[in-house]
């Protein structure tokens, strides 16, 4: 297992590596610079020889392999390097976002994996009942309902309707959870759908299989089955789509937190690709892929920890 | 086996609406000293990641915490603030300012000549990175001559100066020594203004509360709060909950705004106008005949009414929102006779497909405008059809902004417009001696009547003399016009109807500047 993990880790080196100078290379073929970007729409008045002096001083004349360079010695040392537009120190920036960020994809995964498992298990059991039919055809609605216009008609409905949640913010302390209802319920509405779709098939599957008769012929009774068998059996492709599902999760976070002014990590990254602050930008990206690959990897672990069959097959590969 | 699902299914939706509930009761229970408090919130589009007037002139809360040597009243005129008063001389180009000896920093030091003399060297250091440098070009040097004196010596006469000069002073004591661009300063601001820091929010939301050492007149608000609420919509609903009590509107959403809603939209006129800028590097544009035909031949009312759903004006030339304002509304009406004989006059003969032709060429040029500036591209485009008619093939084409290239395009939708002295967006923009990399005559129009004119309101004291200049100044314009006049934009603020103080004040661009009087904004609370 040790093996199978350090093998992971190096891939992972490798990635972050190679995904690093592509983003290096790719967010300075943007159009425009920082200099533009602190003009913002007084662009006109930026002359030349401003745009070079503000470009010098940010140290971003030189040729782009050499800032790549430094960019990674100082990575390596720790050094984030300071936020163009803010001057503060961008690991700090970055850090600031990471809580508001995690705190939502926390609870928006805690109402999918509840919305999933509820109704994925049960539409499974009953499949083609009509029930089943209404569970499809309102997981689709919620799928291709654009997130904004639902966050908008949410915000509608409770703000200003009934009065009963605040619009967007974060809140402080114990009244946070009224701010992150609705942007985490948006979230969860939105990728619940592909969850609930994808359990219930399996589950649909698996309980017309041989095992399950043959349990259920043994006298062992319903909810056991489902509890010991068929819902860990689910489990495996649910995680393994959640691994895949979070890059898509923190991409949609951007809407999302732009609608309900939700100061996390996909706010930051627009706000600072717009601005071209080169620094943040690329330490929210390689931030995201640590993140992405962390999950990812931790799910193979859970997988193989649940199924002894992945389990064998991960130490195999790790020995070869 | 059902049946248990059902059950479950039961207790999850009460367990739902429980927790529903409970948030509820929270919001009811709110603490009653916040309500109790005049605060005001600022709903806006982007957060605020430094406040430091040196480096970032265009945020509203550098006004509330930082306080320069001049500052504009209701009309836009000049009126004294950390200066109280000044003289100048003859030459127009020192400046002797006598700063009052009240104004404190909030951290009890004394706000004197060698703040004054620091701030501007900072703006003018090469190593800050700033884009308000380029407006203090003029200052050649700047020197404490007292405790509480300044001298300023300028390069040449700038009669915008004393406007500029509203610019927020910044203590010398803390940042001496300083890495402008990077200070701690810039996220924890010590100002000399009416309002103080209470708290920077991890969410970049910004609590100031009212300075009680301020030399100037008491706020009449406790707290004012700058939240960050990037969406347009969601600025909207706010307004509606209440939740901000101040925000910019888009012309869009006024239709949704309800005669009880707890807001009203007020609408406050700008400086900033629209132009279609000619490149004079053409020969197309060389005939005065065809940019007095392209004048008549453009419909302005048609560009408020449909561009701005209304909310602005017809613009007839650079200085219609200033004292110094001659209106040429005949130049700048549409006339459709008068614009198809200019063109005949001129030589150019409609060809086969509809579009003119004069020596073989057809009249035909590329209008751009900046694609992240939805009104500049739908005028563009309608300028573009008002104009077919007339045989003038203006070819729509929006590019990045980042692409555009301000001198070297064929003809540009352009913005301009300042709200202080005559001279500020005149004579940077039209005078001969302004072309070139680093000023704003992008055209390189040259005009030698409209250079004397200039020269002479710049340097002219005797203010019915400078009218007079400008007036003539503004004849000329219509007669050799650089660019096509199209319309001035309103801003369009969302103000909860408990609030009071916002005043019709003419803004500059995008509005900028609504909290200049903030010393006199109130708010009732129950």
């Amino acid at each position: 297992m040790g093996q199978f993990i350090l093998k992971r880790l190096g891939e992972s080196l490798l990635v972050l590596i190679i995904g690093s100078m592509l983003c290096f290379a790719f967010i300075r073929m943007l159009p425009g610079d920082p200099a533009a970007a602190m003009y913002g729409d007084q662009l006109q008045k930026l002359s030349e020889a401003d745009r070079f002096r503000i470009t010098e001083n940010l140290g971003l004349n030189e040729p782009l392999p050499i800032q790549y360079g430094k960019w990674l010695g100082q990575v390596l040392q720790g050094e984030w390097g300071v936020s163009s537009i803010s001057g503060e120190d961008a690991a700090i920036v970055v850090a600031k976002s990471l809580q508001p960020t995690f705190l939502l994809m926390f609870s928006a995964h805690f109402f999918v994996f509840t919305l999933a498992v509820f109704f994925g298990v049960t539409s499974g059991l009953c499949r083609r009942s009509l029930y089943d039919h209404a569970v499809t055809v309102i997981s689709f609605i919620f799928m291709s309902i654009p997130p904004f216009w639902f966050a908008l008609m949410l915000m509608v409905f409770f703000s200003v309707y009934l009065g009963v949640l605040p619009t967007s913010g974060m809140g402080e302390g114990g009244g946070q959870l009224r701010f992150i209802l609705m942007p985490s319920l948006v979230l969860a509405l939105s990728h619940a759908g592909y969850y609930i779709r994808l359990l219930r098939n399996h589950i649909a599957i698996t309980k017309d299989t041989g095992f399950v008769f043959a349990l259920k012929a043994r006298g062992i009774s319903e909810w056991t089955i489902l509890k010991n068998h068929l819902l860990p059996n689910a489990s495996i492709p649910l995680l393994s789509y959640t691994g895949m599902s979070l890059a898509v999760a923190l991409a949609g976070s951007i809407v999302v937190e732009t609608i309900f002014s939700w100061p996390g990590i996909g706010r930051l990254a627009l706000k600072s690709a717009l601005a071209h602050d080169y620094p943040v930008l690329l330490a929210v990206i390689l931030l995201s892929m640590v993140f992405v690959i962390t999950v990812n990897l931790l799910v193979d672990l859970i997988c193989a920890w649940i199924d002894p069959r992945l389990r064998s097959q991960l130490l195999e590969e790790g020995r070869r | 086996m059902y049946k248990n699902y059902r059950k479950f299914l039961l207790a999850a939706v009460a367990a739902a609406g429980l927790a529903g509930l409970a948030g509820c009761s929270e919001e009811n229970s709110k603490p009653a000293d916040s309500t109790q408090k005049k605060q005001l919130i600022y709903g806006m589009d982007s957060e605020i990641e430094k406040v430091n007037p040196v480096l970032d002139e265009s945020q509203e809360i550098d006004t509330l915490l930082f306080r320069g040597l001049t500052k504009p009243d209701k009309e836009n005129q000049v009126t004294p603030d950390l200066a109280e008063s000044w003289e100048i001389s003859k030459d127009q180009l020192v400046y002797t300012f006598k700063l009052r000896r009240d104004a404190k920093w909030q951290d009890g030091k004394p706000v004197t000549a060698k703040d004054v003399k620091f701030t501007f060297d900072q703006i003018k250091n090469p190593a800050t990175n700033t884009p308000i440098a380029g407006e203090f070009n003029e200052i050649k040097s700047v020197e404490a001559t007292g405790d509480y004196e300044v001298k300023m010596t300028l390069h040449r006469p700038f009669p915008s100066l004393l406007d500029k000069l509203k610019i927020g002073i910044v203590p010398e004591h803390i940042l001496r020594g300083e890495n402008m661009n990077e200070t701690e300063f810039n996220q924890n601001p010590v100002g000399n203004g009416p309002f103080k820091l209470k708290e920077w929010g991890s969410d970049h939301t910004i609590i100031l509360e009212r300075n009680d050492d301020y030399y100037g007149a008491a706020p009449k608000l406790d707290e004012v709060v700058f939240k960050a609420v990037p969406d347009a919509n969601t600025r909207a609903l706010q307004l509606k909950t209440g939740e901000i009590d101040l925000a910019i509107m888009e012309p869009n959403q006024l239709a949704g705004v309800k005669e009880n809603d707890p807001y009203a939209v007020h609408e406050v006129s700008t400086a900033d106008y629209r132009a279609v800028m000619y490149n004079f590097d053409l020969p197309l544009f060389q005939d005065k005949r065809v940019r007095q035909a392209m004048n008549l031949a453009v419909n302005r009312e048609e560009l408020v009414k449909g561009v701005l759903a209304g909310k602005g004006e017809a613009a007839y030339g650079p200085l219609q929102k200033s004292w110094a304002g001659a209106s040429q509304k005949e130049a700048y009406t549409y006339n459709e006779k008068k614009a198809k004989q200019l063109l005949a006059d001129a030589g150019w003969v409609k060809g086969s497909d509809g579009v003119l032709v004069k020596d073989g060429k057809r009249f035909e040029f590329e209008l751009v405008s900046p694609i992240q500036d939805t009104v500049r591209v739908v005028l563009a485009n309608v300028v573009s059809e008002q104009l077919k008619p007339f045989g003038i093939k203006a070819v729509p084409k929006p590019v990045d902004q980042h692409a555009v290239k301000y001198d070297g395009e064929e003809a540009l939708i352009i913005g301009w417009g300042s709200e202080f002295d005559p001279d500020d967006h005149t004579y940077r923009l039209f005078h001969s001696s302004e072309i070139g990399d680093g000023q704003y005559n992008f055209g390189s129009y040259r005009n030698e009547k409209v250079d004397d004119l200039l020269m002479k309101a710049r340097t002219t004291a005797n203010r019915e003399m400078r009218k007079t200049y400008y007036k003539q100044f503004q004849e000329e314009l219509a007669v050799d016009p650089p660019y096509n006049f199209l319309v001035y934009l309103e801003a369009l603020y969302g103000l909860n109807k408990n609030v009071t103080g916002i005043s019709t004040r003419t803004l500059g661009h995008h509005g900028f500047g609504v909290l200049w009087n903030i010393e006199e904004w109130d708010k009732k609370v129950n």
